[in-house]
């Protein structure tokens, strides 16, 4: 499956309509799409949502892969991609937005040729890994919280900008098999500058909504779990809060029956908001103790909790791992994207992203190998670019969900000719 | 006998790896077969020769000249004799030291002296993030040693430190002794916000009131006894502390917390 | 391609071969007879003097699954001090107690193993089970589905659904998750957690469905029965390591009327309460008690001293140990109205009491129990241990004086409190094959694996003899994964991909209207999509279905 040039999906009349199709453009993996298929044209008639139609309804330029500028054919932009990672010293594999066959192949490159793998997102993933691997975690998952949370607490973010429909399939679900009307559940945000629209109850009901300032979550949090340890602070307020409205809102923790906090790394952009997490996760077992409470990080897009997952299984380490003494080594600062190629650590890029996002690799003084969807309008001015199908839609696959426990297939919803990222990998892994 | 020195003659492209450069690893050695010895760097090893020039002396008291942020573990590791760096440093400088002196006549990236377990750095640069930080996964940070920074140092000094002093003679950034188990640190600027994130116990040495977390409570101002100890110990490797000791009594402000966690470290705001 | 084996001592318990010297002929990765004396031989190998055996069968490790991924991610310093370095043969990888999937598939090759089964696969959890296993390669692999304490069966059971319709929801849940078989963690807890029940007795009943774990035993061990399940409900017991439970596995024994069971990691649940310090061994009557009860086998879970870390799918009781967690850091997850996980470190020293006892309590079933038959060989890796132990529990089997030696040097009231020294029993190397071998196959209903009569998989594993038992165990002269040689003194010689064991029992298709209705209802994903199809697991060649048979006389 390698056309000489990027092919556009072959036109066919009849409409081909594709139901219980999973979206990979956000990490809920909503998978009750139905997508129509016009002779390539896509079309999603069913479980919209602005990420969906923006990943399958968007057009492809016909783009042919390319060595230096020119096209070429896909045999020489392979070719000249092997001899660039045959003579790097310390190659990057960045972007890693794919799905898991694209995330092996990468990985099997990069171990062959003593490289770093980080995602493009890798700075908002370890706010959540250097917690959990300092203190470990008590954490639900989607249909968990769909069925039993009575209070859900909105950590800093509300949910609806980066992942659309969760409300809609985990907080205001018309049914749950536990007795608890849905309607009646208790909803709190905290921060400052969040659409709390979506916590309005069906009828009507409003969220509780404490405006702390949002960099100091973590000072708030730490403020919980003094007056949950029966600690008296002398402070009246706590990152712009009373007192007494935490020690409100603390009640509502205890009191709930299944409580869960949300909170999304990407969220918290903030030097060191592991630590924000960390305690978060402090506050989640000691409410253990008293009821049944969660924590529930709703992830980052771009394929990163799929990246992470892979990367783990197969090195040890999520992501930021370097391979370049012949071994998996984890340095979650040396080995972060924007410091290696601010200091020009790596002598190469190959940058992979085949989503919604990060089509165009950073500006880095390295040679780039670009794997992407031939988007109209994409930069393709690098030293290889290869045109590669979106997992989902132009091929199969799998991908990890947000809640780290579930993965899902992904669907091939049209005809297409561009090859996978797994097939390139793999052309160039025997080109090596 | 004068010292083993390493001067840099080529700069490298890649990151290279200096733990194999301390006194213990190169007992013994002359300048030739150190000049053999392989180094990390990117996916390939480079020879100590390719990138210095080894002029021959006391492996015991190591010289390392025209250093840059590229080279990292640095001093890791090593257990006695003495180390200095003329120039920078860069990642994880001094880690896992059990002994003996380094000395860094520059600026030093972060995670320097991460799981110290003894001996004494000095930095007369700026640090990064994480001094005396715990490795994450590892249960502590630095153990024990002292650390003197001269210049400034970067976010969550003394993360996680289990013992040990560190002294910050300029300006300290935020979360500076978070998550503390015990030890002391001084710092003789200005520290940032959070300090004290989420500290077990300790005790965190500061000249100026600094913003106080909701989750530390005053409990007014006393005698340390230990203050003046303390001090003139830490008096004897850093300037900016021998001052403090011969200006500062022993009374200081005591504030407690982190009432989020045990809550039995403390802030001393010297007079 | 026909490969001569000539004049190893072989042991094939399955055929009653105990330490006969003879041939073994492997054409095209199958047994065969002896072929005309004309035959042009490709392949020989001069296996005089060495011990032959089948590959080695692992019937209960944690390889593969979400909860095996935390534990990897939660203890970054279980490998950083474990590198393996890339060869330009094998991939890279680091790891101890909770390795790298990729380092486990060439480790238990070069120990000989050549099938692995994980035994707690979450339905929900199931596709990322298997997108592990197939990065573990070399070895066959499998798993047994976890039911019990997942809502939708619970809810039948609470409706008063009949057997039949409960036999109809197993069997598709072994389909969709492509499992080999059925295991039951904590019947009805992890449930019972979630609506913040801290403990669950075998007759306690669930605070929201008002269903007893004894109900739940049966009903699952009556439904594995009648399907034609060859492995026996794979059951981890109520009440894990709290002492006492030896009642409850007594209990659990005496509770399913006769339905074929299999106790899993039993050591953990045979803890009585004698003595000052309330904790005692019941190795002994519960030994006895599968002696007489033939429905019932166990694998042992034997513990060893160092660093590890538990992972199970018993959420209640890793909570309830959270504070014995070294480091001090663990993970406990509810998941999808389906089960849960918990993942806690844990450091066994020989000098604490309890850790020196469990050791020694393991070792005692071990001995006590006469069939080799009816119990394996496990450590509930990395619960106990990391799997790499398996050459000094060996040891330890078939060595008096090396046992007694360790024994002396444990905590001394631990000694006091243990009749092992009093155990003159050492397995043979027929017994070990029985156990590593022939028992889990025959029990998994393995068919052409775990021996080597004619038309068996060409798993063969070759040793020098020694009487040092673990180096004897630690690296085989050679292994051969379906007629290959993967590896030559403990060392991989090729890598090859194994199959993954999977059975199709029968289902009415009535029961995916009700489950669809329940999953468009309550659940965030469709059924088509929970389903992990063969495609998957076939991974574009990289992998193998292999559908073993249903036990004769069921509904296949």
């Amino acid at each position: 499956m390698n056309p000489a040039t990027a092919a556009s999906p072959t036109a066919k009349s009849d409409a081909r309509t594709h139901t219980s199709v999973t979206c990979p453009f956000c990490s809920l993996l909503c998978d009750d799409l139905e997508i129509a298929d016009r002779g390539g044209k896509l079309t999603v008639s069913a479980g919209d949502c602005a990420r969906a139609r923006g990943g399958f309804e968007r057009e492809y330029a016909v783009l042919s892969p390319q060595a230096d500028g020119s096209n070429v054919s896909m045999e020489k932009a392979v070719a000249a991609a092997a001899k660039l990672l045959r003579g790097a010293r310390h190659p990057l594999f960045g972007g890693l937005g794919t799905d898991v066959a694209g995330m092996r192949g990468l990985l099997a490159l990069a171990d062959r040729t003593g490289g770093i793998v980080d995602h493009m997102l890798g700075d908002t993933m370890y706010r959540n890994i250097l917690a959990m691997q300092d203190r470990g975690w008590v954490m639900t998952t989607m249909t968990e919280v769909r069925n039993r949370a009575d209070v859900v607490v909105f950590a800093n973010l509300d949910a609806v900008s980066d992942h659309p429909r969760f409300f809609e399939r985990s907080i205001w679900n018309a049914d749950s098999m536990f007795g608890l009307p849905t309607r009646s559940r208790q909803i709190v945000y905290l921060g400052d500058g969040l659409n709390t629209n979506p916590g309005v109850s069906p009828d009507g009901r409003k969220p509780l909504h404490l405006k702390n300032e949002p960099e100091r979550l973590g000072e708030l949090i730490g403020a919980l779990r003094a007056l949950l340890a029966g600690q008296s602070l002398q402070a009246d307020t706590v990152a712009g809060v009373k007192v007494g409205e935490l020690a409100k809102l603390l009640e509502i923790m205890k009191a709930a029956k299944y409580g869960v906090i949300i909170w999304s790394p990407p969220r918290l952009p903030f030097a060191s908001a592991d630590l924000i997490v960390e305690a978060m996760c402090d506050l989640v077992k000691e409410l253990n103790a008293h009821t049944r409470f969660s924590g529930f990080a709703l992830g980052g897009n771009e394929g990163i909790l799929t990246a992470g997952a892979v990367c783990a299984w197969q090195s040890g380490y999520q992501l930021r791992t370097d391979f370049g003494t012949g071994y998996p080594e984890f340095d979650p600062t040396r080995n972060a994207t924007a410091r290696l190629l601010e200091n020009d650590d790596v002598d190469l890029l190959l940058w992979t992203s085949t989503f919604l996002t990060g089509q165009t690799p950073p500006r880095t003084k390295a040679p780039t190998i670009l794997l992407a969807p031939p988007l109209a309008g994409l930069e393709t001015r690098c030293a290889v670019y290869i045109p590669v199908g979106t997992p989902g839609v132009d091929h199969r696959g799998q991908m990890c969900r947000a809640d780290n426990v579930v993965s899902l297939p992904l669907h091939q919803v049209r005809e297409s000719a561009l090859p996978s990222v797994a097939s390139v990998c793999n052309l160039l892994l025997q080109s090596l | 006998m004068k010292a083993l020195t390493l001067t840099l003659k080529a700069a490298p492209a890649q990151r290279v790896d200096l733990a194999p450069i301390t006194p213990e690893r190169l007992r013994g050695k002359k300048a030739a077969e150190i000049g053999k010895i392989r180094l990390q760097s990117g996916n390939r090893t480079v020879a100590v020769a390719e990138l210095f020039t080894v002029t021959a002396g006391d492996s015991e008291a190591i010289v390392i000249r025209r250093c840059t942020e590229k080279f990292d573990n640095v001093g890791a590791g090593m257990a006695c004799g003495s180390i200095t760096v003329h120039g920078s440093t860069g990642f994880r400088t001094g880690a896992q030291m059990t002994g003996g002196t380094l000395t860094v006549r520059g600026s030093t990236l972060d995670w320097a002296g991460t799981g110290m377990a003894g001996g004494t750095m000095v930095i007369h640069g700026d640090t990064g993030r994480c001094l005396g930080a715990a490795w994450p996964g590892d249960a502590q940070g630095m153990r024990n040693g002292t650390i003197i920074v001269c210049g400034n140092a970067g976010e969550r000094v003394g993360d996680k430190m289990r013992r040990g002093a560190i002294v910050i003679e300029g300006n300290a950034g935020d979360y500076c002794g978070a998550r503390m188990i015990s030890g002391s640190i001084l710092v003789c600027g200005k520290a940032g916000d959070f300090i004290g994130y989420s500290m077990k116990r300790g005790s965190i040495l500061l000249t100026r009131a600094p913003r106080l977390p909701a989750t530390f409570n005053d409990c007014g101002t006393f005698e340390f006894g230990f203050l003046p100890l303390l001090l003139r110990s830490l008096g004897r490797l850093s300037r900016r502390a021998a001052a403090l000791s011969r200006r500062a009594g022993a009374r200081a402000r005591r504030y407690a917390g982190d009432l989020a966690n045990v809550g039995k470290g403390e802030l001393l705001v010297l007079r | 391609m026909l490969i001569k084996l000539t004049g190893g001592i072989v042991y094939d318990p399955m055929h009653g071969v105990n330490g006969q010297v003879r041939d073994i002929y492997v054409r095209d990765g199958r047994v065969v007879s002896t072929p005309p004396a004309d035959q042009r031989i490709d392949e020989e190998y001069d296996l005089r003097g060495k011990v032959v055996m089948a590959g080695a069968i692992d019937p209960h490790s944690h390889i593969g699954g979400g909860k095996v991924n935390i534990a990897r991610t939660l203890l970054p310093e279980d490998h950083r001090p474990h590198p393996i370095p890339r060869t330009p043969l094998t991939r890279s990888g680091t790891g101890r107690a909770a390795p790298s999937t990729i380092t486990t598939g060439y480790r238990y090759a070069e120990m000989g193993y050549t099938a692995v089964f994980e035994p707690a696969m979450l339905p929900s959890n199931s596709r990322q089970a298997h997108m592990e296993m197939a990065d573990t390669p070399i070895i066959d692999k499998g798993a047994y589905v976890m039911l019990g304490s997942d809502d939708y069966l619970l809810r039948m059971m609470a409706a008063g659904k009949t057997q039949e319709e409960i036999n109809d929801y197993i069997a598709y849940t072994i389909v969709a998750a492509q499992a080999l078989a059925v295991k039951v963690v904590n019947p009805g807890g992890i449930s019972a957690f979630k609506f913040n029940q801290r403990n669950l007795d075998l007759d306690e009943k669930n605070s929201h469905y008002g269903v007893t774990p004894r109900q739940i035993l049966q009903t699952l061990a009556r439904g594995v029965k009648e399907l034609g399940v060859p492995h026996p409900l794979h059951i981890h017991g109520c009440n894990l390591g709290v002492p006492g439970n030896m009642q409850t596995t007594l209990n659990t024994i005496t509770g399913v009327e006769g339905l074929p069971i299999h106790l899993t990691h039993i050591q953990f649940h045979s803890y009585g309460t004698e003595g000052d310090k309330k904790f005692s061994s019941g190795a002994a009557q519960i030994a006895e008690a599968i002696n007489r009860h033939k429905h019932v086998s166990a694998d042992v879970g034997q513990i060893m001293f160092g660093q590890t870390v538990t992972a199970s799918g018993d959420n209640m009781a890793q909570f309830r140990n959270r504070g014995f967690a070294t480091p001090n850091k663990w993970v406990c997850m509810d998941i999808e109205c389906d089960a849960g996980c918990g993942v806690v470190p844990f450091r066994y020293r020989d000098q604490n009491f309890v850790n020196a006892l469990q050791w020694a309590i393991g070792l005692e079933i071990f001995l006590l129990v006469e069939d080799p038959w009816r119990v394996f060989l496990t450590t509930d890796h990395p619960n106990g241990a990391p799997f790499t132990s398996y050459p000094h529990l060996i040891r330890l089997l078939m060595d008096k004086s090396f046992r007694d030696a360790s024994f002396e040097r444990l905590h001394p009231e631990a000694q006091a409190m243990s009749t092992l020294k009093s155990i003159q029993r050492e397995y043979s190397l027929y017994e070990i094959a029985i156990m590593t071998r022939a028992a889990p196959s025959r029990s998994l209903g393995l068919g052409d694996r775990g021996h080597l009569g004619e038309g068996s998989a060409g798993d063969i594993t070759v040793y020098t003899p020694h009487d040092d038992k673990q180096r004897m165990f630690e690296r085989p002269d050679y292994v051969f994964k379906d007629g290959t040689l993967v590896a030559r003194n403990g060392r991989i010689v090729r890598v090859t991909d194994g199959g993954t064991h999977t059975l199709r029992p029968g289902f009415e298709k009535s029961v995916l209207k009700p489950l669809r209705a329940y999953f468009e209802q309550f659940h965030t994903v469709r059924p088509e999509n929970f389903r992990v199809s063969d495609e998957e697991i076939v991974n574009e060649g990289r992998g193998r279905v292999i559908v073993n048979k249903l036990r004769a006389g069921s509904r296949g």
